[in-house]
């Protein structure tokens, strides 16, 4: 659990970041979203002390940070440096293993655990374990970032732009093993991005700053479909279809959809959590087709193009 | 040819040379080392405190300006001569490429890498060894090579204030004009520096998996390089020695007192510049000196009785060339006018005056004329000049002074002074090239260093003053056509000198005296 009051940080008395305010759950993923010079990385780095607030407090898991040394917190807490920023003169191994040591963890468990995250995160323990940063690509040294952040089965994240220098497949290929890894499952997470779609895609709740402030912060479905102001819809207006597609699951469309169908060539079943995007592809794909989904409680329900265009339109107008 | 004799000297001069070179070392790491301790955690604190680094870098740079005799100078009124002074010397020396390296390896490193240090948990000694040391490591490395370097070539200098190393050889060489004991010191220098550069840019480029084992093995080698310096320190005796580099290496020197007077004194090597100094600061006993120094006056020293006669006769008279006397038949009269008008204690009393009270040559010189009755106000001169020259020595100031106001006053010759020609060398090539008409010259000087007489010659030609100047009067005019003319009185002649108080309570009058109050 983290919890933010009131945080200000100033660079020769210009505000960065003023008077931000925001909690997160034990286990729920918040993304810091807003354009470049907004203050996420200021903010980011203000929760593990890297940079000391003006003024402003931080609780991490109910303690005020005030009342512990940053050094002891700062090793509960896995971050992922904007930059990288491996050190060049450990090997990969002894990057991952940083925490570890500090930690006091003993030899064969740090082995143990470098071992099993180069594997989770696609690298060849064989190959990387004992090169060094400077051998490695771009995107083998975000994975190694990761890595190190993760080694120390921390509770808490702070990751910053940890894909940014990934190509958009291995991105997307990585962030999906990723999402699945078991060392995000329970983990309050805060990831800072200026990727919309990767926003969405990993965010229980959004926080999107302009300017140093939180313009709004809520649950994806809150800052696409109930903008707080002209800024935040502006923000998302290029790809505004898309991500309301993406971001309704046929869940959510449930009630609305037929009960009953009427021709039938091929029935494709696909699971309630999927989402609209999804749904309109697979569609697509296979032409004259219907889908039939199943809920949690067995009930069956049909849907076709048209079905779900209006399912859709009905369940905006009770956002709305 | 040369390689064999440079070979043959140092096999004939090992046990100096072994010496020598261990305290080179052992100046040279000792200084390094003390320079480590203080550098290296400077060089830290001002990487975390950029306001000071100007301040602390400034004042080592300051330091590293000044150049290294001049430090050397300051050290003796505050810590006398020997080790204390060369040590801290060099100390200052290394002081700065350590400082700055580590101070720039530390600042070098990317922040970003220091800030994901602090991320990930480390406190302040854990960032500054697990990241900031190791990364500068190469850097500071390269700053110590440096300072190892440095302190090699400007340990030769503590010669000079009897710190000993290689400089002994290399100031004795240059002063005695042998090639052999110069580059008996020069080369082991240089052979040492480039061995510790060599060596300190292979722990440079240590794997960093060994950088602990390599961080402990410098304090360790330094110690160790340390003590050879002490090891191999002379040892207490009841009067303790100081010598200059020309007197250790002359035959009429420290050679001629082992020899003839089985006198072992085991003298420290020191610049004449220093010498009489230490000796009135107690810091020496006896000293090596010349017999008409001002600063056996200054200093309240006594010569100490030559009672075997192993310093040669260093008698001053003009050394004229023959051209010259013919040129101006005048010359000789007025030159010789100061023949045997000057004994050893006016002369020491005149240079006293220059040197020690630092009234100019020519007041001295024409103070003297004065009250010798030899004073004559300057005739109107015709347009013949007669060039005089001297060594740069206060002693020859003054002669060149006295013989330039005798000229003008007894003759209408023009008078013009090429004073300051350097050494012995320099003033006797000058005479030779018709670039001078004459200038005062020993006897002693003549013998040794311009005409090189086998050793029965010599021995035979040193008995008595007389048959000294007999014999290079005669020889000069054949072999250079120059002539001596009339000596004027003082023997300035190599001595051994000691405190008057202490001469006389250890009543030491001659250097018999010494020999027997020493094996006592
Ligand atoms: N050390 C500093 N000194 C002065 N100003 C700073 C400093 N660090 C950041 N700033 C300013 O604070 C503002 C916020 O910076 P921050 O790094 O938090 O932005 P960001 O949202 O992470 O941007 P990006 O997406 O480009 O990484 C910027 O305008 C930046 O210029
Ligand atoms: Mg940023």
């Amino acid at each position: 659990m983290i919890r933010v009051e009131k945080l200000t940080k100033l660079y020769n008395k210009i505000p960065a970041v003023s008077d931000i305010s925001f909690a997160i759950e034990k286990g729920q993923n918040m993304v810091l979203l807003g354009t470049s010079g907004c203050g996420k990385t200021t903010t980011l780095k203000m929760i593990n002390d890297l940079i000391h607030p003006d003024s402003g407090e931080v609780w991490l898991d109910e303690v005020n940070t005030h009342k512990m040394k940053p050094e002891v917190y700062r090793k509960k807490t896995g971050y992922v440096l904007q930059n990288i920023a491996l050190f060049p003169h450990f090997t990969v191994a002894e990057n991952i293993a940083v925490v570890p040591r500090l930690l006091g963890w003993d030899k064969d468990k740090i082995r143990h655990r470098c071992m099993e995250l180069l594997e989770k995160l696609h690298l060849s323990p064989d190959k990387h374990y004992s090169i060094y940063p400077h051998q490695l690509s771009g995107g083998q040294q975000q994975r190694v970032g990761l890595a190190r952040a993760l080694a120390a089965e921390p509770s808490i994240l702070l990751m910053d732009e940890p894909f940014g220098a990934l190509d958009p497949i291995t991105r997307a290929s990585i962030k999906k093993d990723i999402a699945q890894l078991d060392e995000f499952k329970d983990k309050t997470i805060v990831l800072v991005t200026h990727d919309v779609q990767e926003a969405f895609e990993l965010a229980d709740k959004i926080c999107l700053m302009d300017r140093g402030q939180i313009v709004q912060q809520g649950s994806p479905d809150e800052l696409l479909f109930k903008p707080a102001s002209a800024f935040v819809s502006g923000f998302f207006k290029e790809q505004q279809l898309l991500l309301e597609y993406q971001n309704t699951t046929l869940h959510k469309l449930f009630r609305w959809l037929p009960e009953t169908h009427t021709f039938v060539q091929d029935l494709i079943p696909v699971s309630p959590e999927e989402n609209l995007w999804q749904a309109f592809e697979k569609l697509n794909t296979i032409g004259k087709t219907l889908l039939v989904i199943k809920d949690s409680g067995g009930r069956l329900k049909y849907a076709d193009h048209g079905s779900l265009i209006h399912a859709f339109t009905t369940y905006k107008n009770t956002l709305a | 040819m040369e390689q064999q004799n440079l070979w043959q000297f140092m096999i004939q001069q090992h046990d100096k040379l072994i010496q020598q070179t261990l305290e080179h070392i052992g100046l040279t790491f000792i200084s390094l080392f003390l320079a480590l301790l203080i550098a290296l955690p400077l060089g830290i604190w001002i990487a975390r405190k950029p306001a000071a680094s100007p301040f602390v870098l400034g004042i080592s740079g300051v330091l590293q300006t000044i150049p290294s005799i001049a430090l050397l100078g300051f050290m003796i009124p505050l810590l006398g001569i020997g080790w204390l002074p060369a040590i801290t010397a060099l100390f200052l020396y290394a002081l700065l490429p350590i400082i700055r390296n580590t101070y720039t390896g530390i600042t070098g490193i990317d922040p970003s890498i220091k800030e994901a240090a602090v991320a990930m948990g480390m406190n302040h000694w854990q960032v500054l060894w697990k990241i900031e040391l190791p990364l500068a490591f190469p850097v500071i490395m390269a700053g110590i090579r440096t300072a190892t370097v440095i302190n090699v070539g400007v340990a030769t200098l503590a010669a000079y204030i009897a710190a000993g190393g290689l400089g002994e050889f290399i100031f004795g060489g240059i002063a005695l004009n042998s090639v052999n004991m110069i580059l008996a010191g020069a080369i082991p220098s240089a052979l040492l520096a480039i061995l510790l550069d060599f060596l300190l840019s292979l722990v440079q480029h240590i794997d960093l998996k060994k950088l602990r084992f390599a961080l402990w093995l410098i304090p360790l080698i330094c110690i160790a390089a340390t003590s050879s310096y002490f090891f191999s320190g002379t040892q207490d005796l009841k009067l303790k020695a100081g010598f200059t580099p020309e007197f250790m290496g002359r035959t009429d020197g420290d050679l001629g007192l082992k020899s003839i007077y089985k006198l072992d004194i085991k003298p420290v090597v020191i610049s004449d510049a220093v010498m009489y100094k230490a000796a009135f600061d107690k810091k020496l006993d006896v000293i090596s000196g010349y017999g008409t120094d001002g600063r056996l006056k200054a200093y309240n020293l006594v010569i100490l009785k030559d009672d075997k006669k192993i310093f040669p006769p260093y008698y001053a008279a003009p050394l004229v060339r023959n051209e010259a006397l013919i040129k101006f038949p005048e010359l000789e009269k007025v030159l010789n006018l100061l023949a045997g008008r000057i004994n050893d204690s006016i002369m020491t009393d005149l240079n006293y005056r220059v040197d020690y009270l630092h009234q100019s040559p020519q007041q001295v010189a024409k103070d003297f004329l004065v009250k010798a009755k030899l004073w004559r106000n300057p005739l109107p001169a015709g347009s013949q000049t007669v060039r005089i020259g001297s060594k740069i020595f206060g002693e020859q100031y003054i002669l060149a002074a006295m013989y330039g106001m005798l000229i003008r006053g007894n003759t209408r010759l023009n008078v013009y002074s090429k004073t300051g020609l350097g050494g012995t060398q320099i003033c006797f090539n000058a005479l030779k090239n018709n670039e001078i008409d004459f200038y005062p010259e020993y006897t002693g000087t003549g013998l040794l260093v311009l005409l090189h007489p086998s050793k029965q010659t010599l021995s035979r030609v040193t008995k008595s003053n007389g048959s000294t100047y007999n014999f290079v009067k005669q020889e000069f005019d054949k072999t250079f056509q120059m002539k001596w003319l009339k000596p004027i009185g003082f023997n300035n002649t190599y001595a051994l000198m000691m405190r008057r108080q202490q001469s006389s309570e250890l009543q030491i009058q001659s250097i018999s005296d010494l020999k027997r109050y020493l094996d006592q």
